[in-house]
């Protein structure tokens, strides 16, 4: 046995480990946000010294579909005998929350219906100064930086209803979705095309079950899926059934489907 | 107070409570981001309480207890593997240190967060219920466990009291 020493010591360095991840690594990350509402600011850039977030932007990883918009694309300084170069394009699915769900609901087909009851930005990019200004704030509103699209509701398969979310939003090349350390029943795996997959079912409070798919494409295109048996899948809300409506291995396959 | 200042007075001190609270400096960074992202989306009305710092800390306890964080990150992971086994440096100190902090990182969350609200953050035991949304008398047996898991004897440090509030 120890006395409580042991333990401030133990917070002590803790508390210098973050020191040393807050100075070497200032507040640079997309941060996901969880509906929209009308006048919503995201981003303090009226009071920036220094813009330090960095995501890439304009990817478009969900592998175009021949059944969409064709565009055509306008040659300039070409032959005048050259065919026009016809090129089929289609929106990101992550465009907008109403594109998302459009294309959710031709993944799901007949395996689920859903209703979204929130939705707005994937991710927002926050921007901080990295010391106090010398100025004191304007109070000016910024202009948002979100990138991205979420959609969240209740989604029903085979009779079972539960909560759920998604998120797709262009995140940083190179990242990999990973399990977290401590959680027990995550599995995470590379795909062929360079994408890496997590899939997990988290016990939440009070009966409460989450299952939950993340992949992130080589670009850094995050797609994030969560259905739970609780209204909302971070395990708020009222308890719905015993069971999330879709199974891990279902998310799976929705995350991967060829039709986003 | 804007936001701006209050991040910048403040972030350290969230992601310093956060290290503590997850046991893991990258994992605390992604959750006081986020949190400070819903923050800012409604600070008119966190701004106009009586101590907003509370209600961000809460926002902080409330995103760790009720969401497994998974976000993905490129930096290194794993500072704290619940399953390593405690490596010292040669120095006793040290050693104990790292035992401890393996000890905490294996406690259930709810423990964890009630051990560090009373001897972290310094919440009485009905403070500690307000943020987690229980009972006293269920903080009080949560942090008793995890005391025990701890292997922390209070009886050996007279200069601590244990709250009967």
């Amino acid at each position: 046995m120890t006395d409580l020493r042991a333990l401030r010591d133990a917070f002590d360095e803790l508390e210098r480990r973050a020191d040393a991840v807050t100075a070497a690594k200032p507040f640079d990350h997309p941060t996901r946000t969880h509906a929209s509402r009308p006048g919503t600011r995201l981003v303090p850039i009226a009071l920036a010294a220094a813009v330090v977030a960095a995501v890439a932007t304009g990817a478009v990883l969900l592998v175009p579909d021949a059944d969409h918009a064709t565009t055509q694309v306008a040659q300039s300084g070409g032959s005048a005998t050259s065919a026009p170069v016809v090129t089929t394009t289609r929106a990101p699915a992550h465009g907008s929350p109403e594109v998302l769900a459009e294309r959710l609901r031709a993944v799901l087909g007949d395996l689920a219906t859903f209703t979204v009851t929130e939705s707005g930005p994937g991710a927002a990019l926050l921007t901080v100064p990295d010391s106090p200004t010398a100025t004191p704030p304007t109070g000016t509103s910024p202009p948002a930086s979100t990138v991205g699209s979420m959609i969240g509701g209740t989604l029903t398969a085979s009779g079972v209803t539960g909560g759920f979310d998604l998120v797709v939003y262009p995140g940083t090349a190179g990242e990999k979705a990973e399990c977290v350390p401590d959680a027990p029943d995550c599995t995470a795996r590379d795909l062929p095309d360079g994408s890496s997959l997590t899939a997990s079912r988290y016990a939440l409070e009070g009966s409460g079950v989450t299952n939950d798919v993340r992949l992130v494409r080589p670009d850094g295109l995050v797609f994030s899926m969560h259905v739970s048996n609780r209204q909302s899948p971070k395990g708020l809300g009222p308890l719905l059934g015993a069971e999330p409506p879709l199974t891990v291995d279902q998310l799976v396959g929705i995350a991967t489907s060829d039709r986003w | 107070m804007e936001f701006g200042e209050y991040v910048v007075g403040r972030r350290p001190a969230l992601v310093r409570f956060a290290t503590v609270l997850t046991c893991q400096a990258w994992l605390a960074e992604d959750i006081v981001s986020d949190v400070l992202g819903r923050a800012f989306e409604r600070w008119d009305r966190i701004s106009a309480m009586a101590e907003p710092h509370a209600y961000v800390r809460r926002m902080v306890v409330n995103e760790y207890l009720s969401w497994r964080r998974r976000l993905a990150r490129t930096s290194p992971r794993a500072e704290i593997d619940p399953d390593a086994a405690p490596i010292g440096d040669g120095a006793d100190e040290r050693a104990q240190r790292d035992a401890m902090i393996h000890r905490l990182a294996r406690l259930p969350r709810r423990q964890r967060a009630a051990v560090v609200l009373r001897y972290y953050a310094g919440l009485t035991d009905a403070e500690i219920a307000g943020e987690l949304g229980c009972r006293v008398t269920t903080v009080r047996s949560q942090i008793s466990r995890a005391l025990a898991a701890l292997r922390v004897d209070l009886t050996s440090d007279p200069h601590t009291y244990q709250e009967t509030r």
